[in-house]
């Protein structure tokens, strides 16, 4: 069996017992290498059996039914898998203060579901890094988390009204041709920030 | 037959002219499928070349000094290739515009953030580009959100 095989079995292992709608922290004791690095956009980086053992007992006891799943065929090679999956929770249990953004009060009831893709590295058949990206803006949104300032709208219309302005702002040529001939481009379609 | 190599090759040159420091949106027309998809978490999906060019046009215009780079190996297997890159922006004559003189901080506002971009690639054109990023750090950074 090919070392690629090897790897998204224990991949699949760990996205059902670690990251599924049931969870068995016995698999970390299996599957994650002594030093194993967790990191995840939304949360500060968890290093170890025990550092990612409460990481995740904590956000089950904030999210009791916690569940992610994937969405796609794993894409492995070399020492990496690459996971891409949907999933959330309920916040109906405890205060939670893991995010970076800030903490939640107890069992607020919000709902949260959002998309992510998860890259892992394995060595010898242990996982040394659980390196994860999401939509966490969703995320928080939806947790109520986020206020997203209502000067995103009037700022990008303010940048494509002025094009104008970029003339001899320094821009180079090449760049210069990857600009529109038409001075009505709207910018805010570029980062469509507001919702 | 996928080609994992080629792939690869692929979009090593769809980083570098499309995301890169410099932009050749020819590079559209030669790589991307007809009805390619881009969608990345802080935009709306695009669709087709036309609409994949106007949404680096546009971005490029707001972050005229917009760039992106590999931060690791690519990873490739069957049609898909998985890039994790870095990069962003400082602050352009875009910000000028709309941050008021009392928060602009003297270096400017800088948004520079990592992402997981996965392309899906058939008969060597690019089908599919997904990406996701710690977008909340860039948003922040733009002081465009804040927490609660």
């Amino acid at each position: 069996m090919s070392n690629e095989s090897e790897n998204e079995i224990i991949a699949g292992r760990w996205f059902t017992d670690f990251w599924g709608k049931t969870c068995n922290l016995g698999i970390v004791d299996e599957l994650a290498a002594p030093d194993m690095l967790l990191q995840y956009s939304l949360h500060e980086p968890r290093r170890g059996h025990a550092d990612i053992k409460a990481f995740m007992t904590g956000l089950r006891e904030a999210f009791p039914d916690l569940a992610f799943a994937s969405t796609a065929d794993l894409i492995a090679e070399g020492d990496y898998v690459v996971s891409r999956w949907e999933g959330g929770g309920t916040h109906i249990g405890l205060a939670f203060s893991d995010f970076l953004v800030g903490s939640l009060p107890a069992a607020t009831g919000r709902k949260m579901r959002f998309t992510g893709t998860t890259v892992l590295r394995i060595e010898n058949g242990k996982i040394a890094e659980d390196i994860g990206l999401d939509n966490g803006a969703t995320g928080l949104q939806q947790l109520g988390q986020l206020i997203v300032l209502a000067t995103a709208k009037r700022a990008f219309s303010a940048v494509s009204n002025r094009r104008g302005a970029l003339k001899g702002s320094g821009i180079k040529k090449q760049e210069a041709e990857c600009l529109p001939r038409q001075p009505t481009l709207k910018v805010h379609a570029a980062l469509q920030i507001v919702r | 037959m996928s080609n994992p190599s080629e792939n690869k090759i692929i979009v090593g040159r769809w980083f570098t002219d499309f995301w890169g420091k410099t932009c050749n949106l020819g590079i559209v027309d030669e790589l991307a499928a007809p009805d390619m998809l881009l969608q990345y978490s802080l935009h709306e999906p695009r669709r087709g070349r036309e609409d994949v060019k106007a949404f680096m046009t546009g971005f490029r215009e707001a972050f005229p000094d917009l760039n992106f780079w590999g931060a690791a190996d690519l990873i490739a297997e069957g049609d898909y290739v998985v890039g994790r890159w870095e990069g962003g922006t400082h602050t352009g004559p875009a910000f000028s515009d709309f941050l008021s003189g009392s928060l602009l901080a003297a270096t400017g506002r800088k948004m520079r953030f990592t992402g997981t971009t996965v392309l899906k690639i058939v008969d060597g054109k690019i089908v599919e580009e997904v990406g996701l990023d710690d977008g909340v750090t860039a948003l922040t950074q733009l002081g465009l959100i804040r927490a609660v």
